[in-house]
């Protein structure tokens, strides 16, 4: 008998994430990603300081998690100081939209050829599941939402995606974890952000709608079927910008 | 020392004496009185091969100088009052992991947006520990701008010597003043001779750096804070820097810094043609406080007095924690003005006289 | 007679049952057996497994191995 498909060996120890989180396929996605482009020994991560954080022991490689929010900037100093590593960010919608959406948008505007994975899950999960003002969708019950997302107190989501879209970004993309072919469909969108990386087309960036059944109160099979049922509506999985073919 | 002379801003010199000690990023953003530092470094950085970003905020220019520094990178920010603040997020990040950085904060008065003017009441922001958390940066507040680039030269090295931040406090007065200043040699920097720093490329076998909240290249909490608590001591015994202004006599003693401090040497002067006996203690770092200037004072100094623009005795707790209560310690606070020569002479003569209440700490 | 098999290690297991769920053939029993962490644990029945590889997909414990069969 060969082995097929196994955890990947970039992958040195146990997940710490909860039953059921999206967290830990994003983590196989990008090792797995990391390893087919030969690119393991090259790979920085810079990880935000909530749950993205727990691949900071679990993946063999360099490793940095700087101030709540700013990974983005963090990883711009770091490719403008190694710009033949493969730096990549993996950090929730609250970092990457809501406090740090400033540097994210930057980061883009500036093109800086990092690879931006954001782990869309609509809440703060670290902190114990509040809305995330960029994410959470109208009506959905948070801890700090309890009476469910009212748009006339706290606004609506809304789509970083097309902000970024009007930025010269090389790659801007959105899956889903929601069911294994749009796992396998994510994976692709990550590998081609690295790739635009490493070929120096400029900065890319893949959201991924990802469950966290903890702080929605749901078991991890409701989870995936709400993100097809009801994220996906507002955040749909799509490829928004793709620039690094051949100009 | 090269006799390579030029005739620039405090900031200026501060800016090229960094890339002269190697420094190869800078990022920031812009704030009165010490923008000149960030427009030096756009004009001439990459003529150095470095990196220069202006950044969308403080915060993120300090994210992006935290990335930079954990590659073994030499690093440099800047800023003043409001600005400064906003530094003080990444200042913590920087202490946690012992990350070098040298970040300058050219003083400007007053809270809030205050003044654009001269200050020096962000000394105590700058003195105690950036940002949350419990961590000692070296303090280094230079009078002039030969000093400015001196102090800016060395900060680099102290930087790496001790993995620690190096605060430079200068105050908008020295930052915009204009002098004769001999520049240091250029030096290089290898930023690949770090086990600690991230490199972009490591075998499966090496040991991975993690850039985290504490250094988890120890094995526990307990071995982390020793050496971190070794580290503010040596730190405090070895950096004490200062400068003695005619103190051998002096029936009462000056103690100032950056522009206040220039004013008091003239002070000094005034006083004793006139039979007054003044001397200045000049810290020049002032964490580590130089506690050692005072051990031994002259049995003649009856009182010792500081010169501070600010609204509250800052750097005067300071100075009676470092004279221990052995002598008199009174503040002359002089708020958004810069001290003159006259003021100084007369407060002296009216401490001396009697009339003026010993230093009230609140 | 299929080509590939699973197998699992539910050591690592953190009873989210979303193999259960996914597995097209129905060839993943959710078990009342606790694992050393607590959480209840999963049996592949090999009579039914395909190796088509979905609970390796789906799985964010990376409990499952896919084996090709000679």
């Amino acid at each position: 008998m060969a082995v097929r498909m196994t955890k990947p060996q970039m992958i040195n120890q146990q997940v710490g994430w909860c039953g059921g989180c999206g967290h830990g396929i994003i983590q196989r996605l990008i090792a797995e990603s990391c390893e087919e482009l030969g690119l393991v020994e090259k790979t920085v991560q810079v990880l935000d300081i909530a749950c993205a954080y727990w691949s900071i022991d679990t993946l063999n490689c360099d490793g940095i998690a700087g101030p709540h929010g700013r990974p983005a900037a963090v990883a711009t100093g770091i490719k403008k100081v190694r710009p033949d590593a493969n730096v990549y960010v993996c950090a929730g919608d609250g970092c990457s939209y809501v406090i740090g959406l400033e540097e994210t948008l930057y980061a883009a505007a500036r093109n800086i050829p990092i690879t931006m994975i954001v782990v869309n899950n609509g809440i703060f999960g670290m902190t114990g599941g509040q809305m995330c003002p960029a994410t959470t969708l109208v009506g959905d019950k948070t801890v700090s939402s309890p009476y469910g997302r009212d748009p006339h107190t706290a606004g609506e989501p809304f789509d970083t995606l097309t902000m970024i879209q009007s930025l010269p970004v090389a790659f801007a993309a959105r899956g889903a974890l929601y069911d294994p072919q749009h796992i396998d469909e994510t994976k692709k969108l990550i590998k081609k952000g690295m790739e635009y990386q490493r070929d120096n087309k400029g900065f890319s960036i893949i959201e991924i709608l990802s469950p966290c059944p903890t702080n929605w109160k749901l078991s991890p099979v409701e989870a995936m079927e709400k993100i097809k049922n009801a994220n996906q509506e507002i955040f749909p999985v799509k490829v928004y910008v793709d620039n690094g073919g051949d100009k | 020392m090269s006799k390579e002379y030029r005739v620039m801003k405090g900031n200026e010199a501060m800016a090229e004496a960094a890339l002269r000690a190697g420094c190869r990023f800078y990022a920031g953003y812009p704030i009165t009185p010490q923008s000149e530092i960030l427009q030096y470094m756009s004009a001439h950085m990459a003529e150095r091969g470095g990196v220069f970003l202006q950044g969308e905020s403080e915060i993120a220019s300090m994210s992006m100088l935290w990335g930079a520094a954990a590659c073994g990178e030499r690093v440099m920010t800047s800023s003043s009052g409001p600005g400064y603040d906003l530094k003080q997020e990444g200042i913590s990040y920087f202490a946690s992991y012992n990350l070098p950085a040298v970040i300058a904060d050219v003083m400007r008065y007053g809270t809030g947006d205050g003044e654009i003017t001269a200050g020096q009441d962000s000394y105590w922001l700058a003195t105690k520990g950036g940002g949350h958390g419990d961590s000692r940066q070296i303090v280094l507040a230079p009078a002039s701008v030969q000093e400015s680039a001196d102090l800016t030269y060395e900060a680099f090295d102290l930087a790496f010597k001790y993995r620690t931040q190096v605060i430079l406090l200068s105050d908008g007065s020295i930052g915009q003043m204009i002098e004769k200043v001999y520049l240091p040699e250029h030096k290089e920097h290898d930023k690949d001779q770090y086990d600690w720093a991230i490199k972009g490329y490591k075998k499966p076998e090496e040991t991975k750096v993690k850039v985290t909240n504490t250094d988890r290249s120890m094995d526990s909490y307990e071995e982390y804070n020793q050496m971190m608590q070794d580290k503010f001591r040596t730190m405090h015994e070895n950096e004490q820097r200062w400068e003695n202004f005619m103190t051998e006599d002096a029936e009462f003693v000056l103690v100032a810094i950056g522009i206040s401090s220039r004013v008091c040497k003239s002070a000094v002067r005034r006083a004793r043609e006139n039979g007054m006996r003044l001397g200045l203690i000049r810290p020049i770092s002032v964490w580590p406080f130089p506690e050692k200037a005072f051990r031994d004072l002259p049995e003649t100094v009856k009182g010792l007095a500081t010169v501070e623009m600010s609204l509250s005795a800052q750097m005067g707790q300071d100075l009676m924690m470092a004279v221990r209560c052995k002598k008199p310690v009174y503040s002359y606070l002089t708020t958004k003005y810069i001290p003159t020569t006259q003021g100084i002479v007369d407060f002296c003569s009216d401490v001396l006289a009697g009339k003026v209440k010993e230093l009230e700490v609140f | 007679m299929a080509k590939a098999k699973a197998t699992a290690d539910t050591s690592l297991c953190k009873e989210c049952r979303l193999c259960v769920s996914y597995c097209p053939k129905n060839a993943i029993e959710p078990l009342e057996e606790l694992n050393a962490k607590g959480y209840k644990i999963i049996r592949i029945n090999e009579e039914l497994c395909i190796g088509c590889g979905r609970c390796y997909k789906i799985c964010p414990d990376y409990v499952f191995t896919i084996h090709t069969l000679e």
